[in-house]
């Protein structure tokens, strides 16, 4: 990358996981790259397209114009549209080290691990005591949010890599710890928060209490009977939403969330919380539970108010009012309200803990033990799924260096710091000129057919979707850059920057990363050349037509093409497939960008006839469209004085949806001749 | 800057009928500037007439170079360089004159062309529009105008105006494009209060400082290095 700032969506991500890049590839129809660029910072690609919390969609620059740029639906369109290739996408491993590591746990923190060790020429066996791999992902997180053939899809892709997965053995009771400090050169321990906490008020053993995680587990097993009359759940994060929604679909009549937070300090993500009253569930905010009542069966809860559940620095310190109190029916109760780990793995094994049941961390994952090295959610506390990959990346690191083995080069190696500089803002007053492009947002399926099963609620993008979206990227951070050496300080760029981010300095003209919109209007028109666009470099056309016309040797038309105006790739790839038009067709991230050399590089190579096509009402740039005609007419100009005819440069305005009109642009291109003008 | 603009391609295309590789020189600075020869332009030209000989079944071969300026001996040392590595018959000039004659200069047995008409010096005004600002009169007056050219700026080069042909919108009767100069300039010193310096106007100009006098050179030898061959006229 030539700056040294990242974009936000990209720092945002906890595994670093290249946003802008995969985004770009599928703009670019190049799909399989999209999918290399993913599983090369997050092997749970496939999951976390599916469940992942998008801290990169909460920090993209869109957010302050329209709204961010839909990433995890563009990710998951990818791992869907890629799955073929991806059964035969085998990573290289470097050559073995002779080094073994143990993993114990196969979430996504231990599976992540086992990969950048395998990678790197380690043979690694991980353990995993339920009898299927995936940890949370498979174990908890309810299907009708991930459908367990997902998680495999990116289990099975760690396996290829050589990790070895032995399910239905517990670290600790069938194999003991210090058996595998002596079997192997190191162990990582991933044992994630497998249980939840309970409460220590009267009736929470009474029949029909439960707790979250066991409840989760058996309904994901399909092992929780049906549910019937009144459920109540306690606690107000991600995880009671999971367990009210699964009661829903379990059959529960009236199924009510009490959470002890205030409606703004619920931590359940905002659109958990929707979907969940989408779906029928009631939610009762600041009432914390004092006792549960039955006789022998649970009948009855009772809360009370809570007034403040943060001490002023923040820390969990509930205060509560006893004179205000509620009481409601239950059938069933579950007790979601925190997770704690099961640390069966370590017992009798001397590790030290820093309170019972939390595992000593040392600096470089360690534990107390030589070898011994911590991943994932058992050291880090609750987080998101993307979070233990990015622990389990950082844990592999520090087991190789231990192991003096060097990380393979498809090792995904995060920087120490966790805090990625990025590109600030898009400052007030660029925002200001930028058009509102609405954003296309996975398909739900409607709340009552939601509530009724078990099956997935969110579908994938189409294809025309996924492009759609991914064209409002303006890839932030790969803007116009100066040569100052050949600036002239003529002010072109200044003048005709639609947004008002080019400046002219002292020395040369600049345009501010964080500002620039990466249109590359200014690079079209600089005089002196002295602008290039990360984004598009001044070669692309070139290069492009090159290649072109080496799969249409001889093409007699040349088509010029936005590739944000293809609702598919079947136009950028099927010159390859050799069943395409006899047209040299010549995809392009944007052509309002395109000098008056470019629109004339075709005819330089012997093209009779051109077509531009633009994407219309699909632009993110419409304020450019001014200066593209402008442009199409100087070219336009200048090949009438080079003896073209009138009709050798055509202009289309396309629109994604009306992607098959091109059929009409190449089925003029088999015949070269005088044609009606273009479609305006 | 110095303001040009470049000829026709049909001009351009007669003017290098004799040739059959042509180097298109542009000038990365007034040229630039003035967007008739900046790097960008040259690599229109260099299309335009490729495009032009392939239309035509003509065996042409153009190539593109685009130094600094071209108006210094150094810039043409250069191109001609570059003249050497492509075998070029001919150099077509998108610099302003001064870059033509230097060339001609320099290289007695290499053909070299303008493609630029070379206009005035002037102003971008605006993206697209260019003034003239200054005629290189000798003798600057802006002294006595507030900073205002007549010579440049007043239709008639009138030295004492304005001539009673001011239009009521405030443009020149020559042409409604051009604003009164002399209109302006008293306005200005009205508002200034600096109409008592137009009246200190020499009444007689020099003008043979002037480009109507013989050509002009500059020499100063408190700059000067003295060497054995830099005699007078060595500076031509
Ligand atoms: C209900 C629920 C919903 C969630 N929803 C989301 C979501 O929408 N998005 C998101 O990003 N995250 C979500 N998460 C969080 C996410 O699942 C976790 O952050 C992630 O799974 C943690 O990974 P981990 O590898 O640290 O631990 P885990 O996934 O918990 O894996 C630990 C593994 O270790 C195994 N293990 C433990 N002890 C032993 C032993 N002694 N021997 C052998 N094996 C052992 C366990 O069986 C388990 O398989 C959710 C979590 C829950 C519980
Ligand atoms: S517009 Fe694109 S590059 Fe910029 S923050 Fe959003 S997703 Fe990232
Ligand atoms: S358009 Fe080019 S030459 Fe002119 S100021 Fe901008 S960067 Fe410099
Ligand atoms: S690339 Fe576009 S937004 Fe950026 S400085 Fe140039 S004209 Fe302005
Ligand atoms: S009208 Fe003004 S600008 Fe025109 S000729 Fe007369 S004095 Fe000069």
């Amino acid at each position: 990358m030539a700056q040294d700032v990242l974009p936000p969506c990209h720092a945002a991500c906890p595994a670093l996981t290249d946003t802008r890049e995969y985004v770009r590839a599928v703009a670019d129809g190049r799909y399989e790259d999209a999918l290399d660029i993913l599983l090369a910072a997050n092997p749970m690609s496939a999951v976390c397209g599916r469940i992942c919390h998008h801290p990169c969609e909460e920090a993209c620059r869109r957010s302050s114009v329209d709204s961010p740029v839909s990433l995890r639906a563009i990710k998951r369109f990818v791992t869907d549209a890629t799955r073929e290739y991806r059964s035969h996408r085998v990573p290289g491993r470097a050559p073995s080290s002779g080094r073994k590591v143990a993993v114990v746990g196969s979430g996504p923190a231990g599976l992540a691990a086992a990969l950048d060790l395998s990678l790197s020429g380690v043979d690694v066996v991980v353990y995993e005591r339920d009898e299927r791999p995936g940890g949370m992902l498979g174990a908890t997180i309810p299907r009708y949010r991930l459908p367990y053939e997902v998680v495999e899809e990116d289990i099975d892709d760690i396996r290829r890599a050589g990790v070895e997965i032995k399910t239905g053995v517990e670290i600790g009771t069938d194999i003991g710890l210090q058996d595998l400090c002596r079997d192997y050169d190191a162990v990582v321990l991933a044992l994630g928060l497998a249980e939840s906490r309970s409460l220590a008020v009267p009736g929470v053993d009474l029949d029909g209490v439960h707790l979250a995680i066991d409840f989760l587990r058996r309904a994901r097993a399909g092992g929780m009977e049906r549910l019937n009359g009144s459920v109540l759940v306690v606690g107000g994060g991600n995880v009671a939403m999971d367990v009210a929604r699964t009661a829903v679909r379990l059959g529960a009549e009236d199924v009510t969330a009490v959470a002890l937070e205030s409606v703004d300090e619920m931590p359940a993500h905002k659109w958990e919380i929707d979907e969940a009253h989408e779906e029928g569930v009631k939610i009762i905010n600041s009432y914390g539970p004092v006792e549960f009542t039955g006789d022998g069966r649970v009948a009855e809860a009772v809360f009370r108010r809570c007034t403040r559940v943060f001490d002023d620095g923040g820390r969990f310190a509930p205060e509560y009012d006893d004179a205000d109190r509620i009481s409601l029916p239950a059938d069933t109760v579950v007790l979601a309200i925190g997770q704690s780990a099961d640390t069966v793995a370590i017992k009798g094994a001397g590790i030290e803990e820093s309170a019972p049941g939390r595992i000593k961390a040392g600096p470089g994952a360690r534990t107390s033990a030589d070898g011994v090295f911590l991943a994932g959610e058992v050291m880090t506390g609750p987080g998101s799924a993307v979070e233990a990959v990015a622990s389990g990346h950082r844990t592999a690191a520090a087991v190789l260096e231990y192991l003096g083995v060097p990380p393979a080069p498809l090792v995904h190696v995060m920087p120490s710091s966790p805090a990625v500089p990025d590109i600030e803002d898009i400052p007030e007053d660029v925002r200001g000129r930028m058009s509102r492009i609405a954003r296309v947002s996975s398909p739900m399926r409607s709340p009552a057919a939601r509530a009724a099963s078990f099956e997935e609620v969110e579908g994938t993008l189409s294809e025309a979707e996924a492009r759609k979206e991914a064209a409002r990227c303006v890839a932030c951070g790969l803007g116009a850059e100066v040569d100052p050496d050949k600036c002239v300080g003529c002010y072109t760029c200044v003048r005709i920057c639609p947004y008002g981010v080019a400046t002219v300095g002292h020395t040369a003209a600049e345009a501010p990363a964080e500002a620039c919109l990466t249109c590359g209007l200014c690079a079209a028109e600089c005089p002196a050349a002295a602008i290039s666009l990360q984004r598009f470099g001044r070669g692309l056309v070139h290069e492009r037509l090159a290649r072109a016309l080496e799969l249409n040797p001889g093409a007699r038309v040349a088509v010029l093409l936005c590739q944000n105006a293809l609702a598919s790739r079947r136009f950028l790839t099927s010159q390859q497939a050799g069943n395409g038009p006899p047209a040299a067709i010549v995809p392009l991230p944007c052509v309002e960008r395109l000098a008056a050399v470019d629109i004339m590089a075709p005819f330089e190579s012997g093209a009779e006839k051109v077509f531009l096509v633009h994407c219309g009402d699909a632009c993110v740039y419409p304020e450019g469209r001014g200066r593209f005609e402008q442009t199409v007419s100087r070219a336009a100009a200048l090949l009438k004085a080079a003896g073209l005819r009138d009709d050798a440069l055509n202009v289309w305005f396309g629109r994604i949806e009306s992607e098959q009109d091109l059929e009409r642009i190449y089925a003029d291109s088999t015949r070269v001749g005088p044609r009606e003008a273009a479609d305006r | 800057m110095i303001v040009g603009q470049q000829k026709s391609l049909d001009d351009i295309w007669r003017m290098i009928a004799p040739f059959s590789r042509v180097l298109v020189v542009g000038c990365n600075e007034c040229m630039a500037a003035a967007h008739a020869g900046g790097e960008a332009e040259v690599a229109e030209l260099a299309s335009a007439l490729r495009i032009r000989a392939r239309n035509e079944g003509r065996e042409l071969e153009v190539f593109e170079f685009t130094p600094k300026r071209l108006c210094e001996p150094e810039y043409v040392a250069e191109v001609l360089a570059e003249v050497a590595r492509c075998k070029a018959d001919l150099v077509l000039s998108l610099a302003c004159g001064v870059g033509v004659n230097s060339v001609a200069d320099q290289a007695a047995d290499l053909f070299v062309l303008p493609a630029v008409d070379t206009l005035f010096m002037g102003t971008g005004a605006e993206h697209g529009v260019w003034l003239e600002y200054c005629a290189g009169c000798g003798e600057c007056v802006l002294e006595y105008t507030g900073g205002l050219c007549p010579v440049a700026r007043c239709s008639k080069g009138l030295m004492a105006g304005p001539c009673g042909g001011t239009r009521d919108d405030g443009s020149c009767e020559v042409s409604p494009d051009v604003p009164c100069v002399w209109k302006l300039i008293l306005e200005r010193a009205t508002r200034l209060g600096t109409r008592e310096r137009l009246l200190e106007m020499p009444l007689f100009k020099n003008w043979s400082k002037s480009s109507s006098g013989s050509p002009r050179r500059l020499v100063r030898e408190d700059l000067r290095i003295p060497t054995e061959d830099c005699k007078e006229g060595d500076t031509r």
